[in-house]
């Protein structure tokens, strides 16, 4: 196999490709390279190409397999981060244009270090909303980020760059942050999985923030497989756990969950239960109110991180994003405590279900993706725009910090996907739930 | 940043009133940007005037949702 074709093998065959000497790192990040400046003008995925950075971190790699060594689980996979990870002596701009002659970075962010511990190679970083505000992956700065299954439609955001880029082709698995959906979201419609970890259970160091009660960074790939593989490297993990001898019980969520939703999601929905042999359905209490307190929180805490720059300087931002910031940073302290509040109930409930069930399923968007013409989404018989609504079935579980595996479902035509939900802490079985779901063809 | 935040935890606070969290809310925009600038002590440019208006308004309506008194499974 040559090294453009190894670029669309599983993961684990690529690194097994370079540790065996069958292929140069240096060849899979040319590979890698080219197929950015072939792939990239038709979707804008990429705001900076590190080719240099490529070149030294794989030739690295080449020469710990040249000395007979191991150089990691990742060995030679070429790989990209959103926009908003520290990459040594680049500005961090989070996608904002303002940001773009700030002071480089003195060092990576933990996830990249460990990363290139285990082999990988930085190419490239992603782009997104700007400050990771928004489900569109439409910047001001860096511009629209188009969905590879279709140009004329959204990538989903904010980390659209990162989900693009894999479904694309261009890069095996990327980096994104999730703080309401935006990683599920994108991996959703751009047909791919994703990760949102539980709450800050993998390395924020060195990740701008944006809503600290609710940011993740999480990772994209082809493959349940795959993913387990970069989620284990972020855990700092010698090696990707399987749990073998049991199995696991999974219901659907139901009530919000079920509501205005497309008729190719409903669906697609009924066939996954069906593929299971049936599924019961559950439903939680006050969901709209779970949603409506990530929203709050999500305006107040980064109203905060901008506050004194955007009254500083409001016309440096994204309009998009400014308007949204300002008015968060004018919200009082008491609505935002009740939005805190309300966590605590609302994660009763949601561990009283998963007593009965190990992981949830959820849509993570109402269907495929919105037209750029027409950025809207239709909740309760209203087109609401998609920028600010995208996230209707993923903010009520990240506002509780849950770990959720986005997964797409096997659809004809434009892609679509689920959220698998599990209990706190329970990372490692939603990502075998995952791997065995894909194995058995209920998931794409 | 105020001290829940810093610390992680979550003061119990009781919701007692109904009122909106903006004086304007219903007034047209250029009054609750008004409000809006007072708050936060700041001139802002006139260009904000609509998209700020309408994302108070939108933070006014969860506002609402979340302190609506819950009602069956939603």
């Amino acid at each position: 196999m040559i090294a453009n074709d190894l670029l669309d093998a599983p993961i684990a065959q690529i690194a097994q490709a370079v540790r065996t000497s069958r292929v140069s790192a240096e060849k899979l990040a040319l590979c890698a390279l080219d197929r950015i400046e072939r792939k990239n003008p038709s979707i804008n995925t990429v705001t900076r190409v590190l080719r240099e950075r490529a070149l030294v971190e794989a030739r690295n790699v080449d020469a710990i397999v040249a000395r007979g060594e191991d150089p990691g689980p990742l060995a030679g996979v070429p790989y990209g981060v959103k926009d908003l990870f520290d990459v040594k002596g680049l500005s961090t701009t989070a996608g904002a244009g303002r940001l773009r002659d700030a002071p480089p970075a003195t060092c990576d962010a933990q996830a990249i270090s460990r990363l290139q511990a285990a082999g990988a190679v930085l190419v490239a970083t992603l782009n997104m909303d700007e400050f990771a505000y928004g489900f569109v992956t439409d910047n001001a700065h860096w511009g629209l980020t188009r969905n590879p299954w279709d140009t004329e439609r959204f990538a989903g955001g904010s980390s659209g760059g990162s989900a693009a880029a894999v479904a694309a082709g261009t890069l095996p698995f990327t980096l994104g942050s999730d703080t309401n959906g935006s990683i599920r979201i994108p991996a959703s419609l751009c047909g791919i999985y994703g990760t949102k970890p539980s709450h800050h259970s993998l390395p924020m160091e060195g990740v701008y923030p944006f809503v600290h009660s609710l940011d993740d960074i999480g990772a994209f790939a082809r493959s349940a497989a795959d993913l387990a593989m970069v989620d284990a490297v972020l855990r700092g993990e010698v090696s990707c756990r399987k749990a073998t001898g049991y199995n696991p019980s999974l219901a659907l969520l139901g009530g919000w969950f079920a509501q205005n939703l497309s008729q190719a999601m409903r669906d697609a929905l009924a066939v996954f239960a069906q593929g299971q042999g049936g599924l019961r359905t559950v439903e939680l209490d006050g969901v709209d109110r779970a949603r409506s307190a990530a929203f709050l929180i999500t305006a107040y805490e980064g109203g905060m991180v901008h506050r004194e720059a955007l009254l500083r300087d409001p016309l440096s931002y994204d309009p998009a994003t400014r308007d949204r910031l300002i008015a968060g940073a004018a919200l009082p302290e008491a609505v935002y405590q009740r939005a805190l509040d309300y966590r605590a109930a609302f994660a009763a409930q949601m561990a009283a279900i998963h007593a009965r069930y190990d992981v949830l399923i959820a849509p993570a968007t109402y269907g495929s993706a919105p037209r750029i013409d027409d950025p809207t989404i239709p909740i309760d018989g209203q087109k609401q725009p998609a920028r600010a609504n995208l996230g209707l079935y993923t903010q009520p579980i990240s506002y509780i910090g849950l770990p959720v595996v986005a997964a797409p479902l096997p659809v004809a035509g434009l892609p679509m996907g689920i959220q698998l939900i599990g209990a706190p802490g329970k990372d490692a079985l939603v990502l075998d739930v995952a791997q065995d779901l894909q194995q058995r063809g209920l998931l794409a | 940043m105020p001290a829940a935040m810093r610390a992680g935890t979550i003061p119990f606070m009781p919701y007692s009133s109904p009122a909106p969290i903006f004086d304007h809310i219903d007034s047209p925009d250029a009054e609750l940007f008004a409000e809006i600038a007072r708050i936060l002590g700041a001139n802002l440019p006139e260009a904000c005037t609509s998209g700020i208006a309408a994302n108070a308004r939108l933070l006014e309506q969860h506002r609402r949702t979340l302190d609506a008194k819950p009602t069956a499974k939603s």
